[in-house]
């Protein structure tokens, strides 16, 4: 434990640096890692691609990298926003998905899709603004319904989302089967599965995770505050109402964009959160950078494995996420049970 | 130091304190006293600054406390509550070190002075031991040495303590309670302190204000407010006041029937 834990900076970067090499290289056509940093030396010095690695370098180029950027700027998201909710609502059940904020958020995704906008960067800005509105309304919803005066009671917190959640799938199926046109690939995205490729997703999805990101990264001793609860954050000095919306609009515009542009993917934000403070910290002003680091890695895995498992066909990302992510939910439920240590 | 005018307070259509007056000068420990539900932490409460008031007003070093901003208030005034359900998987640093959250920039970024001051403050409060010990892992009363450093660690010069002997062994009780009196005379704080135990508020407290029903009954030195009428009359109890220590503080029993 001791030495596993003892540089976790360099221990995740590391693992993250292997997950980005491992997604760029593994897929339908297997790019050996050489060729790899030969194609990635060659674009930063702006040299000519030889003939021989030409094919290689339209796929890791065109495909691979684009994908590989949006999945790890996905799982970041979805990591980073986890950690806060669970920070924010003292409760290691909180993550977007659970709670309802990324099925909110593809409601919202779906209303915008469906309206036809014409697929212009417009476009592609009203599906995230959507989404953002969706996940904000869940949030608000599903904490006025879960709350027993200050008290935000676990149970209550998952119910709420549970329902609130199914509700919000309900009316998104229903758009979606209402809809003639664009099904499959609206399905596709609904369950995680990047239907979109190229660069441009990339670009759109960046200024809001960025933003969001960025907002959250300086609220880690903040979170750190809230954990003693309301009052005690109160007297320690802590402005507890505007910090709490602060958290709220900077996590659901990270979700929000990450799930506009990746679909829903659950459990990235429940289990990595998890895992840091396990190994690592407690400390917010750690857990936050690192779960964003690790939720890269793991949705990276994810999306390799989703490529390989049933190869040459494609399995969308979030089916793989749930199914090792249930299980390892039920696992902290027990776990939170039977003592009191998280 | 600490000027309380008429404050009232309730919970919702009920008064929980009526009126409430009194003035403490820098230096002193005012012990507050009074039988279960008489409104002992709420005043504590109303005293940090947390409670809406429904009348009256808190003024520390001149200053109202209700219009301060949260982080001015937290220098003003620091909050030793009773130890529960704090976060276990925090260190004993890193929980020391949210007493620093009044000082921080907006990015919460901590300084070297920052470190230092936590520092000392665990050392004061006999912590110093604690700071990489997980709170989880740690006795009762070892999370409230924690909480009294983090409330030195907020460099206030009125210290609030609700019940802090509470669930401690009577080795803690006089240790924690040593400490704060120690830290009077020397950091020259200024503590208003609630208290279950009548000997204990015998025994360190310049001042005693005993609250009945939230109402201010009698507030003046030990040696008045702790007088065996009074007091059995408050307690619904027959109790014996002696006057044998050598301190010339009295010493509280049930009396022998």
């Amino acid at each position: 434990m001791s030495r596993f834990s003892a540089h976790p900076y360099l221990i995740s970067a590391t693992l993250l640096g292997l997950a980005l090499l491992l997604s760029v290289a593994v897929g339908s056509v297997f790019i050996p890692p050489s060729a790899v940093f030969e194609l990635a030396g060659l674009r930063l010095q702006n040299l000519a691609v030889p003939a021989v690695l030409q094919p290689f370098a339209t796929i890791l180029f065109t495909l691979r990298l684009p994908r590989t950027v949006l999945m790890a700027i996905t799982g970041a998201a979805l990591a980073g926003s986890g950690a806060a909710y669970q920070g924010l609502f003292r409760n290691p059940l909180a993550d977007p998905y659970l709670i309802g904020v990324a099925s909110g958020a593809g409601l919202g995704a779906i209303l915008a899709m469906t309206a036809q906008w014409p697929r212009s960067f417009l476009g592609l800005l009203a599906v995230p603004a959507a989404a953002f509105a969706g996940s904000l309304l869940t949030v608000g919803l599903v904490y006025q319904m879960a709350r027993v005066g200050r008290a935000l009671p676990a149970t209550n917190l998952i119910l709420a989302g549970v329902a609130i959640s199914s509700f919000a799938t309900a009316l998104t199926s229903f758009l979606m089967l209402h809809s003639s046109g664009e099904l499959r690939r609206a399905l596709v995205w609904l369950m995680g599965g990047a239907a979109l490729s190229g660069w441009q997703p990339v670009l759109a999805v960046l200024p809001y995770v960025t933003l969001g990101l960025g907002v959250l990264l300086t609220m880690g001793h903040s979170l750190n505050v809230m954990q003693v609860g309301d009052e005690q954050a109160h007297q320690l000095g802590l402005p507890v109402d505007t910090v709490r919306r602060w958290i709220i609009l900077a996590a659901s515009l990270t979700t929000a964009a990450a799930v506009s542009f990746a679909g829903i993917i659950g459990f990235v934000g429940l289990i990595v959160p998890h895992l840091v403070r396990m190994l690592w910290s407690g400390d917010y002003r750690r857990i936050l950078p690192l779960s964003m680091i690790c939720g890269a890695t793991l949705l990276l895995v994810a999306d390799v494995l989703a490529r390989v498992v049933m190869a040459p066909q494609e399995l969308p990302v979030g089916i793989i996420m749930a199914l090792g992510g249930a299980p390892f939910f039920l696992w902290v439920m027990r776990r939170a049970k039977n003592q009191n240590a998280w | 130091m600490l000027d309380v005018h008429a404050l009232s307070v309730a919970y919702g259509s009920r008064p929980v304190l009526t009126e409430i007056s009194f003035s403490l000068p820098a230096g002193q420990i005012l012990g507050v006293i009074g039988p279960n539900g008489a409104g002992k932490t709420t005043l504590i409460r109303a005293l940090s600054g947390v409670l809406p008031l429904t009348g009256g007003q808190v003024r520390v070093g001149g200053r109202d406390l209700a219009a301060l901003k949260p982080a001015e208030r937290a220098r003003q005034v620091a909050v030793v509550p009773q130890a529960r359900n704090l976060p276990p998987a925090f260190t004993g640093w890193e929980l020391v070190l949210l007493g620093r959250t009044a000082h921080l920039n907006w990015l919460g970024q901590t300084t070297a002075q920052d470190n230092e001051c936590v520092r000392l403050a665990l050392s004061r409060a006999r912590a110093a031991d604690l700071a990489d010990r997980r709170v989880g892992d740690l006795s009762g009363g070892e999370q409230q040495r924690l909480l009294l450093a983090r409330a030195l660690a907020q460099e206030a010069p009125l210290l609030l303590l609700d019940e802090p002997t509470t669930h401690l062994d009577l080795q803690y009780q006089i240790g924690l309670l040593d400490e704060v009196r120690d830290l009077v005379q020397t950091a020259g704080l200024t503590v208003v302190v609630a208290l279950h135990d009548l000997n204990m508020v015998s025994r360190y407290a310049d001042q005693v204000a005993l609250l009945v029903e939230g109402r201010l009954r009698v507030h003046g030195t030990p040696a008045e407010v702790l007088d065996p009428e009074l007091l059995c009359e408050v307690y619904h109890l027959p109790l014996q006041v002696l006057h044998t220590a050598a301190s010339g503080r009295p010493v509280i029993l049930p009396a022998v029937l």
